[in-house]
């Protein structure tokens, strides 16, 4: 679980903060869609959850550890992909598993069962003796979504995770999150793609200009603005600004 | 024409990192650029200083200040030509906008002139160094007139036409040769090496020549006669600044005009077939193998796993071949020197050190020696003054880790410590060994080898130092990392302090007369106090520092 706390946060030499009183539970056992335009502060509030960034005010848990007070627990209670999968790029794919599975002490047992089971899924099992920068952009994220997931955190926080993934692979992704939050653990992820969030999420946070417009179900938002597309609802929402469905959900 | 303008710019503008930055990070910037350009000024000014002296006295003894020009010119053209190579493969070949500039409505020839006149405009620093003190030594000593200076502006702004049309050329053909082959970054790194290699050599052949005095001087100048001869327009910018020769100037720029002509050409034949696909890196498609398995299943503490990660993104770099050679300047130039000392009637360093090693002379030579090599050699090693910026965008994802983020940075200077370690220290190692052998107390090595340890720390981690300070993390192009202002001044930053740990383990003790072995204690005690500071100051604010950045 994630329990985001009243967070604000303003970028030096900007007036405008990215993030604005941002309160929110990512619950267990559920996925949550992170949506909004870009720009719309999705990234910073995913940085500021996953220790990258320091909120100005408020505070985020996840499992109940402190992001700011406690990092470095709170970070080995989560699996964090970025939207750019350009990372590490010198290294072999074999190697970045390597690491990620020794930072976050990995036992032998679990590396082999992983090694056996994830790679095949991803169809990636045939390229991990390759140099990530020799790979394409789907190919990374895969490597980087394996090195996330690798010691099985509870939480997982995705961002873009879809972008650049085939069919397949984006299907199986959809499959393990579905798996992982029938579990009774927390799934995060953004995205642009209101059909993935509409197909997949048990629960939607819309943000626009750091603030939060929405925080319910899809079929919740659906039924207050009857007759209107899923992107429609998402346009009204987005750039009329709070409109009805603030709050209405809360 | 428009469209080169338009390439040119962009391209230098983006090669030297200048954007919309946020007014913090621009002022930064621009106080490392103030702070290089004023060091780079005061090394061209003591350059001058003894070239005049140097040219004074050629010309007193009615020698040929004409040809001190002359070979003055092709020592910069020399410099331009061995340094310009890495530049023109990293701008050519292995910058990352590659395939966005071949996507472009321009025809091919545009795209090679814009990359050329960016290497061109970085050559500025290079002959500023290795020419500009000859030209204006020469108009100081003869005490020229404006029309001289005029002459010189021109000479010294065309300066790295031909060399860098050789560097081109060059460039092109070979890759043009193997198209074919996927890995071209080995052909990059393997011409960097060349180029390194060729002027570690002739640095051996000059100073061998050279003996340090005018006469010495002009035969080391000689010695370049037979390199200095490809630049066929050397000559014509001699009889120009020479003897004021209009006709001289004339075909000075002319011959320049015709080697940028050639260089046209030859971009319009191959460039293309020579760029294309260079982004291109084949994946193979395999089962990992039963080492590759059992390797990935042996659990290692983290901070071991960091260090190997860190390692593994220097030896993958392109920055590995560069720093081994760079790195062993200093320990070449040392060789070189007991090579020459050596040879003269008065040598046998060797026989005299190996006299003296029983007694407090010993001592003196080996801290001597060490705190050199350890902090001069130490300080030509880059790595340590890019290692944040080469995270790049990578740094928020590292930032995400469980782990504390100053052991992130201590993760990257032990990825670097032993080797730098080795290659700054192997003479003095090698020192201490023979005059154990002569007598020498076998105590002195372990104090060598921890004044090295702890030396080799203070320069890492004051160079990181700057780097945190100012790091460039939106990079496209990891070769260009290294092209900051920051770098040059840590080096000298930490050249400095060698001078100053030097001063304040040798200056007292002799000033006062006490005994020498003392200075070996108090070059101990400095090098192993500020490493311990150093590293503790750059843990702490290196902590705050990553924290604040994106």
């Amino acid at each position: 679980m994630i329990e985001i706390k009243g967070v604000s946060k303003a970028y030096a030499g900007s007036r405008h903060k990215a993030v604005d009183n941002l309160s929110w539970i990512v619950p267990d056992g559920a996925i949550t869609g992170f949506i909004g335009p870009n720009g719309a502060g999705k990234s910073t509030s995913i940085h500021m959850m996953t220790g990258s960034l320091e909120p100005d005010a408020g505070s985020i848990l996840l499992n109940g550890v402190d992001i700011v007070k406690d990092p470095i627990e709170a970070k080995r209670q989560f699996g964090f992909v970025p939207d750019v999968p350009d990372v590490f790029l010198n290294l072999k794919a074999i190697e970045y598993l390597n690491f990620m599975a020794d930072l976050y002490a990995v036992p032998t047992a679990e590396r082999s069962r992983f090694l056996g089971e994830v790679p095949a899924r991803l169809e990636i099992a045939d390229v991990l003796d390759n140099q990530i920068a020799a790979l394409s952009h789907g190919m990374r994220q895969k490597v980087i979504i394996m090195g996330a997931l690798i010691h099985r955190p509870p939480i997982w926080i995705l961002d873009e995770p879809m972008a650049g993934l085939d069919p397949k692979s984006a299907f199986e992704l959809k499959k393990m999150m579905r798996e992982h939050a029938a579990s009774g653990r927390s799934v995060l992820f953004s995205t642009h793609v209101l059909e993935v969030a509409e197909k997949l999420c048990d629960q939607i946070c819309v943000i626009n200009h750091g603030r939060q417009l929405y925080l319910g179900t899809l079929e919740q938002l659906k039924a207050r603005h009857p007759g209107m597309s899923l992107e429609d609802i998402f346009l009204a929402i987005t750039e009329g600004g709070t409109g009805d469905a603030t709050g209405d959900a809360r | 024409m428009r469209n080169y303008l338009l390439l040119t710019k962009t391209l230098i503008l983006c090669g030297l990192d200048i954007g919309p930055h946020d007014k913090g990070k621009l002022l930064d910037r621009n106080l490392m650029a103030g702070i290089s350009l004023v060091a780079i000024v005061a090394i061209v000014a003591e350059i001058v200083k003894s070239l005049t002296g140097v040219v004074g006295a050629i010309v007193a003894a009615g020698g040929d200040g004409h040809a001190f020009v002359e070979q003055g010119l092709a020592v910069g053209m020399l410099a331009a030509f061995v340094m310009g190579v890495p530049m023109v493969l990293s701008s050519f070949y292995v910058s990352s906008d590659t395939t966005t500039l071949l996507s472009l409505p321009v025809p091919i020839s545009t795209i090679a002139a814009a990359r050329f006149t960016r290497c061109f405009f970085y050559a500025y620093s290079l002959v500023m160094l290795f020419a500009l003190p000859t030209l204006i030594s020469f108009g100081l000593a003869t005490g020229a007139g404006v029309a001289y200076w005029v002459f010189a502006v021109v000479v010294f702004l065309l300066l790295p036409t031909v060399p860098l049309v050789y560097d081109s050329v060059i460039a092109m053909l070979v890759m043009r040769a193997f198209h074919r082959m996927h890995n071209k970054r080995l052909l990059t790194g393997i011409g960097t090496a060349v180029s390194l290699a060729f002027a570690l050599v002739w640095v051996f052949v000059s100073v061998s020549k050279g003996q340090g005095d005018t006469m010495g001087m002009e035969a080391m100048l000689s010695s370049l006669g037979p390199v200095g001869a490809i630049f066929p327009n050397v000559p014509f910018a001699g009889a120009a600044l020479g003897q004021l020769s209009v006709t001289g100037l004339l075909l000075y720029v002319a011959s320049c005009a015709a080697f940028v002509a050639l260089f046209l050409v030859v971009a319009k034949l191959v460039y293309y077939e020579s760029v294309v696909g260079m982004t291109e890196m084949t994946t193979h498609n395999a089962a990992l193998s039963g080492k590759d398995v059992a390797s990935f299943g042996r659990v290692r503490s983290p901070m071991g796993a960091y260090v190997r990660v860190e390692r593994a993104k220097i030896l993958h770099s392109p920055f590995q071949m560069q720093v081994v050679l760079t790195e062993l300047m200093w320990p070449a130039m040392f060789v070189i020197g007991l090579v020459m000392a050596s040879t003269r009637p008065e040598g046998d360093v060797l026989g005299r050190v190996a006299q003296s090693a029983s007694g407090e002379q010993a001592f003196v030579i080996l801290t001597a020696l060490t705190l050199c090599m350890t902090f001069f050699a130490a300080a030509t090693n880059l790595l340590p003054s890019i290692a944040i910026s080469l995270e790049g965008t990578g740094l928020s994802l590292v930032k995400t880790l469980p782990m504390r983020l100053s052991d992130n940075l201590r993760a990257k200077v032990l990825a670097i410590l032993p080797a730098d370690y080795l290659l700054s220290n192997f003479i003095p190692l090698a020192a201490t060994a023979y005059c154990i052998a002569n007598g020498t107390s076998p105590a002195m090595l372990p104090v060598v080898v921890v004044m090295g340890i702890a030396g080799t720390v203070a320069v890492c981690y004051l160079q990181m130092l700057f780097d945190l300070k100012a790091p460039n993390l939106k990079w496209l192009d990891p070769s260009s990392v290294g092209r900051k202002a920051g770098t040059i001044i840590s080096m000298l930053a930490c050249i400095a302090l060698g001078l100053v740990v030097c001063a304040v383990s040798f200056v007292p003790v002799m000033l006062l007369g006490l005994p020498s072995v003392l200075s070996t204690a108090i070059g101990l005690v400095v090098s192993v106090g500020l490493a311990i500071g150093l590293r503790a100051f750059a843990l702490s604010y290196g902590e705050r520092r990553l924290r604040q950045l994106p």
